[in-house]
C-alpha cells in the first residue's frame, strides 16, 4: 500500500513551475530517495507531501486520502520532517526544540508531561544531543543544530519521516550515526523519504530512488539503475568524464 | 525554587511595594500602615485618608497596574509573531492606530459608551493589517520591513493626531494631550472593572496559545508540521495584541516603550518559552508602569509628567542598547 502519493502533481511559485505534472508512491515501510541537480524542486515535493505548500493542480495523498482533508495535527502525528532551516530568532534551547517536536501529542493547553521529556532525552541521547540540552541554536554548531532538528523530528514519533539533505553539515562520525538510526527506524516500520546529495546513504538504504529533473519525474526504479553513472550524468547535465564520485 | 520562581516573586514584590508607596505619596502624605488599612479597614482612619487612598490613589494604581500588564502582553505577543525583539505596540504604530481611532470617534462627534473603545479597537486592527500588508504584500511578514513599515505608519498616525487636534476647540485640547503621552490621572472606578475583565480574558486567550507562540517563534514551517495551524494562531494572536493595546490606549492613552522593554527584560531572567515569560512579563509591566507613575507624579512636584515621559526615559537607553547587541 502506498501510505503518500503524488497524483499528477503540480506546483507553480509566481508562475514559474517548479514541480510539473508528477507521480510516484511510497509503499509503507519503504526509503525512498529523491535525487536531482540544486533547484530541481526535490525540497518543494517534500513540502507538498508534508501538506506545507498546496498543489497548484493534481493531489497528494496520505493513506490513500487526500492530505487537504486532514487536520494540520493528524498530518503531524503521520509525517515528521527534517528542513534546512533560516536562523532563529530567540534563544531557545537545544531540549525546548527537540520538545517542539511533541506538539501534536500534548493536551488542549499543550503542557509536556514527563513521558514527553523522557521521550525527549531518549532521541536525544540517539542523535547524541543530550549534552547540548541547555545550549541555545547560537551556541551550536551547523552541524549540532541539525542534529537538534533531527532529534526534534523523531520526537514527533511518526511513521512517516521526510528528509531533506540531513546529512549535508554532518562530520562523518555523525553521517555514519544517522545512517544508524536510518537502518533502525527502518527495522520498526519507518517510512522514509529522503531528499539528498549524498549518494551513498541513498545507495545504502533506498528501497526506490526517483531522479528529479527540472521539477519532472527523470527516471524512478532500484538505486543500482537509477544511481548509474550515465544515467546521473543525464539527469545533472555533466559529461561522464567529469565524474568523481566514487561508485 | 527556581529561577522562574524566583524572577516572579521579585516582580510580584516590586509591584506590591511600588503600589503601597503610590498609595501614600502625594500632595498628602498618608503613612503606608494608614494607606493599607484605608484600603482593608477604612473604619480604622479618617475619611479624608479613606477618600485620598480609596477615591484617588487606589484608581490609579490598578489602572497603571492593568496598563503595564496589557502593554507587556502586547508587546511581548508581537515579538513572537515576527520573531523580533525590537517589535511591540507601540514601535508597529499600532498604539498610535488606536489614540487615532479613539480621537477620531470624539472628533466625529460618534457618541455611545463604547464608541471611543471601538473606535481604538478598529484603529489598532487597521493598524496591524496596513502595516503588515506594506511590509510585504504576499504576508510572509519579512520581520525588518515590517519594524520599518510600523515606523513609518507612526509618524503617519502621530501627524493626522495632530491634525484632528487642530480641528478641536482650544478649550478641549488639553484633555486631548494624553492621547499622544498617557497619564493615568483620569482613572476611575466604573472604567477599571470592565477594563480589567476584558484585560484578564485576553491574557487566559494568551496563555493558552503560549506553545503556538514558541513554535512560531522558533520557525513557521516548524510550527506548521509539528502541528500548528499558524494562520489561525496568528490571527487570534494579532487580534489579542490589538484588542489589549486599545484597552490600553482607551484608558490611558499611548504609552511608549513598556511593551518594548518589559519582554526583553523578563527573557535574560527566565529564557524564551512563553508559558513562562507571559506571567512574568505580565506583572513585572504592572510594577513598571506602577512604578513610572510614582516618578511622573513625584519628580517634578507638584508638577505632573506625563507618565509616557517616564517610560520614554527607562525605555530609550535599553532600546538603543537593544539596537547595539543586534548590531553585532
Amino acid at each position: 500500500m502506498n501510505v503518500v502519493a503524488l497524483r499528477n502533481v503540480s506546483f507553480a511559485y509566481n508562475g514559474a513551475r517548479i514541480v510539473d505534472d508528477l507521480s510516484f508512491g511510497v509503499e509503507a515501510g519503504a526509503f525512498v530517495g529523491l535525487v536531482g541537480p540544486n533547484g530541481a524542486g526535490k525540497t518543494t515535493i517534500l513540502r507538498l507531501m508534508q501538506g506545507l505548500l498546496r498543489p497548484s493542480s493534481g493531489n497528494v495523498e496520505l493513506e490513500e486520502r487526500d492530505l487537504a482533508s486532514f487536520h494540520r495535527n493528524e498530518i503531524a502525528l503521520r509525517i515528521a520532517g527534517v528542513w534546512q532551516r533560516p536562523p532563529l530568532a530567540f534563544g531557545f534551547t537545544a531540549k525546548e526544540l527537540v520538545l517542539l517536536g511533541r506538539t501534536p501529542h500534548l493536551g488542549l493547553m499543550k503542557w509536556e508531561t514527563p513521558h514527553d521529556h523522557e521521550i525527549a532525552e531518549e532521541v536525544m541521547r540517539q542523535t547524541e544531543t543530550l549534552h547540548l540540552a541547555e545550549r541555545t541554536a547560537m551556541q551550536m554548531s551547523a552541524g549540532e543544530l541539525q542534529r537538534v532538528f533531527i532529534a526534534s523530528a523523531l520526537a514527533q514519533r511518526s511513521r512517516i519521516l521526510l528528509l531533506d539533505e540531513p546529512t549535508s553539515f554532518l562530520d562523518l562520525r555523525q553521517a555514519a550515526r544517522l545512517s544508524k538510526i536510518i537502518g533502525d527506524l527502518m527495522r520498526c516500520g519507518m517510512t522514509i523519504v529522503c531528499a539528498s546529495h549524498d549518494l551513498a546513504l541513498i545507495r545504502r538504504h533506498a528501497s526506490k530512488v526517483i531522479v528529479i529533473r527540472s521539477g519532472r519525474l527523470h527516471y524512478e526504479g532500484s538505486p543500482d539503475d537509477a544511481l548509474e553513472r550515465a544515467r546521473l550524468a543525464e539527469a545533472f547535465g555533466m559529461q561522464q568524464e567529469d565524474w568523481y564520485h566514487e561508485e | 525554587m527556581s529561577r522562574f520562581w524566583v524572577s516572579l516573586t521579585v516582580a510580584g514584590a516590586l509591584l506590591v511595594a511600588a503600589s503601597i508607596v503610590s498609595l501614600a505619596t502625594g500632595a498628602a502624605h498618608v503613612p503606608a500602615g494608614d494607606a493599607f488599612r484605608a484600603l482593608f479597614d477604612p473604619s480604622s482612619v479618617d475619611a479624608t485618608t479613606v477618600t485620598i487612598v480609596r477615591s484617588i490613589r487606589a484608581p490609579r494604581v490598578a489602572t497603571a497596574c492593568i496598563v503595564g500588564w496589557a502593554l507587556a502582553l502586547a508587546g511581548l505577543c508581537f515579538q513572537s509573531l515576527l520573531r523580533n525583539p525590537l517589535a511591540s505596540e507601540y514601535t508597529l504604530g499600532v498604539s498610535s492606530g488606536a489614540a487615532l481611532g479613539a480621537v477620531a470617534t470624539a472628533v466625529f462627534g460618534i457618541a455611545g459608551a463604547v464608541a471611543v473603545p471601538t473606535g481604538a479597537f478598529v484603529g489598532a486592527i487597521a493598524t496591524i493589517a496596513i502595516v503588515l500588508v506594506v511590509a510585504h504584500a504576499s504576508f510572509s511578514f519579512e520581520t525588518t520591513s515590517t519594524i520599518l513599515a510600523g515606523i513609518i505608519f507612526t509618524s503617519l498616525a502621530n501627524a493626522l493626531l495632530s491634525l484632528m487636534l487642530t480641528l478641536i476647540a482650544p478649550d478641549e485640547l488639553q484633555s486631548f494631550f494624553f492621547w499622544f503621552l498617557g497619564s493615568f490621572a483620569s482613572a476611575e472606578w466604573g472604567m477599571i472593572g470592565p477594563v480589567a475583565a476584558v484585560v484578564g480574558l485576553l491574557s487566559l486567550v494568551l496563555m493558552g496559545h503560549a506553545w503556538h507562540m514558541n513554535a512560531i517563534s522558533v520557525n513557521e514551517e516548524l510550527a506548521e508540521q509539528v502541528g500548528i495551524s499558524v494562520t489561525r494562531s496568528k490571527l487570534v494572536l494579532y487580534g489579542v495584541a490589538s484588542l489589549l493595546t486599545a484597552t490600553v490606549v482607551t484608558l490611558a492613552g499611548t504609552i511608549g516603550f513598556v511593551g518594548l522593554v518589559v519582554p526583553h527584560v523578563a527573557r535574560l531572567a527566565v529564557g524564551v518559552d512563553n508559558r513562562r515569560l507571559i506571567p512574568l512579563a505580565a506583572l513585572s509591566g504592572a510594577a513598571l508602569c506602577v512604578m513610572s507613575d510614582l516618578a511622573a507624579r513625584t519628580i517634578l512636584a507638584p508638577n505632573e509628567l506625563p507618565v509616557g515621559v517616564v517610560t520614554a526615559f527607562i525605555g530609550v537607553p535599553v532600546f538603543v542598547s537593544l539596537m547595539r547587541r543586534r548590531g553585532r
